[in-house]
């Protein structure tokens, strides 16, 4: 909740003051044009929702979903859908807003998140569209690239009462300097980022560097790709793959392959998964971290073994996994299909430690169940893996997620239902 | 270039770094084409390409910044955008209403409009120039 200055609410009383002298006057006594009296009443409006002064019916819910993409679709970019999701003329109180990103042409923008607060939405989508999903690997589906900035490339802002959520979409740093990548916040809870591919940042500041930033409690990370990210600069400051700020807890992080973590020089850390020493109901389960190295210190998971966080079923290419079902000193080049740089391909391959060695988490939270290939293994009764990827053997190349062929929904190169494989 | 205006004026105004109605939302080349639920919610306009182009460019999206609490704090957004196109100024009542209408029926149509300049494509050229941006 934003929070209003006195001076602020002055303003706001003798706004409403005013809507309510012109609401009471006789209608043939008005002046005003129509469009200057319904934009102070969507104003009003939108601050009553705010304030929650106007209740919201569960009849009003609706999912309006719009297409984002360069080729005749409702938006040219993310950012023109963002400022949208508090226009009254597109949504109402209580709606889901669902973006869907087209892979029509690369996003070249760093959009934040943040709307919807005005209208009352009840949650907030990026999507990206059956079909121009990536199939695990970079460059293959919808995709965000930005090489040009040093702070955020993607921010997701929830609130108690808003979720937001982005999922599907590849953000990609390409060598540039972005810190962090992708930061989730909002004043509390319900920011999610789902079968999500984010890689590609290299900075050289003389300050601590994030892939991924938590900066709020009650975030949650599923089914999601991190990795070749690095911090240059030789000092002595830390990089941290995904890294929970202090006294924020209550995230869960699930199904997460983090891979090719490098710090320079042997000053500062270098860390996977970094948790809060403020770790009360957090949760990382079924998470790889691989190759995080350089620094004084590095380690796949920091702390290792967190003091009330739930730790189960990870795994580490050193010793600091730990929990139920920890798998440690494993090798990366024995868990994945390529970690060859600018050509990686994170899904599991034949033999990996990390197969059938996950928990299995059923449905919760919501989404968990569906792999970074959109695989569903919670209905294919799967044993789980641990990382993004659920692995099954005889699968060949990953193809496009959602397509059909003959009647089946393809997933990592596999047609459910057993025509192949 | 063609200029992504703000017409609406929804927010609560009482943070500085939202948008108010005329900001520049953002800034595109001459071959953008805005999306079709777009160009009905925003005000587009075409103008002459202005020397230093990329200067003008960065500027019409700048935002203001205030003095961060801290070191290690962000400096604050105090005003989303410098620059801001009145665009109410110019048109007839007729037209801003079909610009500010948020319905998404009504916009303006292409073709010639009155007191000059071409709609095309939801995109209005010919009726500014740089030199109608205003200040803050």
């Amino acid at each position: 909740m934003k929070k209003y200055s006195h001076r602020g609410m002055e303003r706001l009383g003798q706004l409403l003051d005013d809507i309510a002298i012109k609401l009471l006057t006789p209608p043939e006594t008005l002046s005003l044009p129509h469009t200057t009296l319904d934009r102070a009443i969507q104003r009003a409006e939108s601050i009553a929702r705010r304030l929650f002064l106007i209740p919201q019916l569960p009849s009003d819910m609706a999912t309006v979903t719009t297409s984002i993409g360069t080729s005749s679709r409702d938006y040219s970019t993310i950012a023109g859908w963002e400022a949208d999701l508090d226009n009254g003329g597109i949504y109402s109180s209580s709606d889901d807003a669902v973006g869907e990103c087209y892979n029509d042409s690369v996003f070249n923008e760093s959009p934040d998140i943040d709307g919807g607060g005005a209208i009352g939405l009840s949650s907030v989508t990026l999507s990206v569209a059956s079909g121009e999903r990536h199939d695990g690997t970079e460059g293959t589906g919808a995709r965000i690239v930005r090489s040009d900035i040093t702070g955020k490339i993607l921010t997701l802002s929830a609130t108690s009462s808003r979720k937001t959520s982005v999922e599907w979409l590849e953000v990609d740093a390409n060598g540039g300097r972005s810190d962090p990548m992708v930061s989730l916040e909002g004043n509390s809870q319900k920011a999610e980022l789902r079968n999500c591919i984010v890689h590609g940042s290299s900075n050289g500041f003389g300050n601590d560097m994030q892939g991924i930033a938590v900066a709020f409690s009650g975030a949650c990370i599923l089914n999601t790709i991190l990795y070749d990210v690095s911090l240059t600069n030789t000092g002595s400051v830390d990089l941290q793959a995904i890294r929970v700020n202090t006294n924020i807890r209550q995230n869960d992080f699930a199904n997460i392959t983090i891979h090719g973590i490098t710090k320079s020089g042997s000053s500062g850390g270098a860390y996977g998964l970094y948790l809060s020493s403020d770790d009360v109901d957090e949760r990382a389960r079924n998470i790889i971290s691989t190759d995080v190295t350089g620094g004084a210190v590095a380690a796949c998971f920091e702390p290792a073994s967190p003091t009330n966080a739930v730790m189960s079923h990870n795994l580490s290419s050193d010793s600091t996994a730990s929990g139920t079902g920890a798998v440690t000193s494993v090798t990366a080049s024995g868990q994945f299909v390529s970690i060859v740089g600018g050509s990686e391909d994170l899904h599991l391959k034949t033999g990996a430690d990390a197969i059938d060695a996950g928990t299995d988490l059923g449905t919760t939270p919501s989404g968990v169940e569906i792999d970074i290939d959109g695989r569903d293994r919670d209905t294919e009764g799967d044993t789980w893996d641990i990382g993004a990827h659920e692995f099954v053997s005889g699968g060949g190349a990953a193809a496009t997620v959602g397509a059909l062929i003959g009647g089946g929904l393809v997933n990592s190169g596999l047609v459910n239902g057993g025509l192949l494989g | 270039m063609i200029v992504q205006i703000f017409n609406r004026d929804d927010e609560t105004g009482l943070l500085p770094s939202e948008l108010r109605r005329g900001d520049v939302f953002a800034v595109h080349d001459d071959s953008y084409v805005p999306g079709n639920i777009e160009r009905k919610t925003f005000f587009f306009v075409q103008i002459t390409d202005p020397p230093k182009l990329e200067e003008f460019q960065e500027a019409l999206i700048r935002s203001r910044y205030g003095i961060a609490a801290t070191e290690n704090e962000d400096p604050p957004v105090i005003l989303a955008r410098e620059w801001k196109l009145e665009y109410w100024l110019f048109l007839s009542p007729e037209q801003i209403e079909l610009i500010d209408n948020t319905n998404q029926l009504d916009v303006l149509p292409d073709g010639p409009i009155d007191g000059g300049g071409t709609v095309t494509n939801g995109i209005l050229a010919g009726r500014f120039s740089i030199n109608d941006f205003r200040y803050k």
